[in-house]
């Protein structure tokens, strides 16, 4: 089996919270990247998702039908594995405050194939890297605006609250909730195999 | 907390500004519509994307969500989240906001 292995890595003016916030939240998935189908989930729980979807392959006009388990590995790691018809791909993104305005966000993408697919690795390197600079340019307004949100005393669900002594700053004490919540869409946790829980 | 607003800074017929107010932390979104204005919050009340006028309703990118704009209720989720309108008054060269 060959391994191929992409580290990519990026600065954002933001809290790691807010960080994790961007990467568990899969209703921007679609809306932001298009790079999803709406998920089939079958199973969610604090810290952990596994669901099955039709991801669109970078810079091809394929859908590709994948199984996708996600999980915070500890604080600093989310770890995806996904499956698809030809490859099983490991992800795993860390994320480090480095100083106090400022976070660090690593990703590591990990393929494994055989010796034929290893052939095709140097492309994917390529398209890894590209990808994953087209995904971080469209989610990067989206950190931003969050962490002004916050900023201004944001609360979820809610919006800015109403009386001015309310503002306060919340970006020290934000904690994102994992997998973030969902409004009810029923076609997303309509698949007969769905279990909910707490770990 | 009030803030005014000049006639020239606000938008024309079907057209939509923005005002940040960062001592305040608020911003703020003021559409004309029908000849009237209307002014709300600009942070969509799901996770605070920036909303925008999108035909006859506030769009906000970020997770698609769609909010009326007379009582701001959402147009296409299943949730109650609603996104916050302003009173204001008309005054002498402008409009007058209060965004407490
Ligand atoms: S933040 Fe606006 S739709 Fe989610
Ligand atoms: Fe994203």
């Amino acid at each position: 089996m060959k391994i191929l292995k992409v580290v990519c890595e990026n600065f954002v003016a933001a809290t790691p919270e807010v960080v994790k916030w961007n990467s568990w939240d899969s209703e921007h998935l679609n809306s932001v990247h298009g790079a999803y189908d709406a998920p089939k989930y079958l199973l969610t729980r604090e810290g952990e998702v596994l669901f099955v979807d039709r991801v669109k392959v970078p810079f091809f006009r394929i859908r590709l039908k994948c199984l996708v388990f996600a999980i915070q590995w500890d604080s600093e790691n989310q770890i995806t594995y996904t499956l698809t018809p030809f490859f099983l791909a490991k992800n795993t993104i860390n994320v480090q405050q480095i100083n106090d305005g400022t976070t660090r966000v690593r990703v590591i993408y990990e393929f494994s194939g055989n010796w034929i697919q290893a052939l095709l690795f140097p492309i994917f390197k390529i398209l890894i890297q590209r990808w994953n600079q087209t995904v971080w340019e469209e989610d990067l307004p989206l950190k931003l605006r969050r962490q002004k949100a916050l900023s201004y005393g944001f609360i979820d669900f809610r919006g800015i609250p109403d009386k001015m002594e309310m503002r306060k700053d919340r970006t020290g004490i934000y904690k994102a909730s994992i997998p973030v919540p969902t409004t009810r869409n029923v076609e997303e946790f309509s698949h007969p195999f769905f279990i909910s829980g707490r770990s | 907390m009030q803030v005014e607003i000049k006639f020239l800074d606000l938008p024309v017929e079907g057209g939509s500004v923005t005002f940040d107010f960062p001592d305040l932390k608020q911003e703020i979104l003021i559409i004309k519509k029908g000849g009237r204005f209307m002014v709300y919050s600009s942070f969509c009340p799901h996770f605070g994307g920036p909303l925008e006028l999108k035909g006859d309703r506030l769009h906000c990118y970020f997770h698609d969500y769609e909010f009326s704009l007379t009582d701001g209720k959402c147009l296409n989720r299943d949730t109650s989240v609603k996104c916050s309108l302003f009173n204001f008054s008309i005054i002498e060269d402008g409009i007058c906001v209060d965004i407490t």
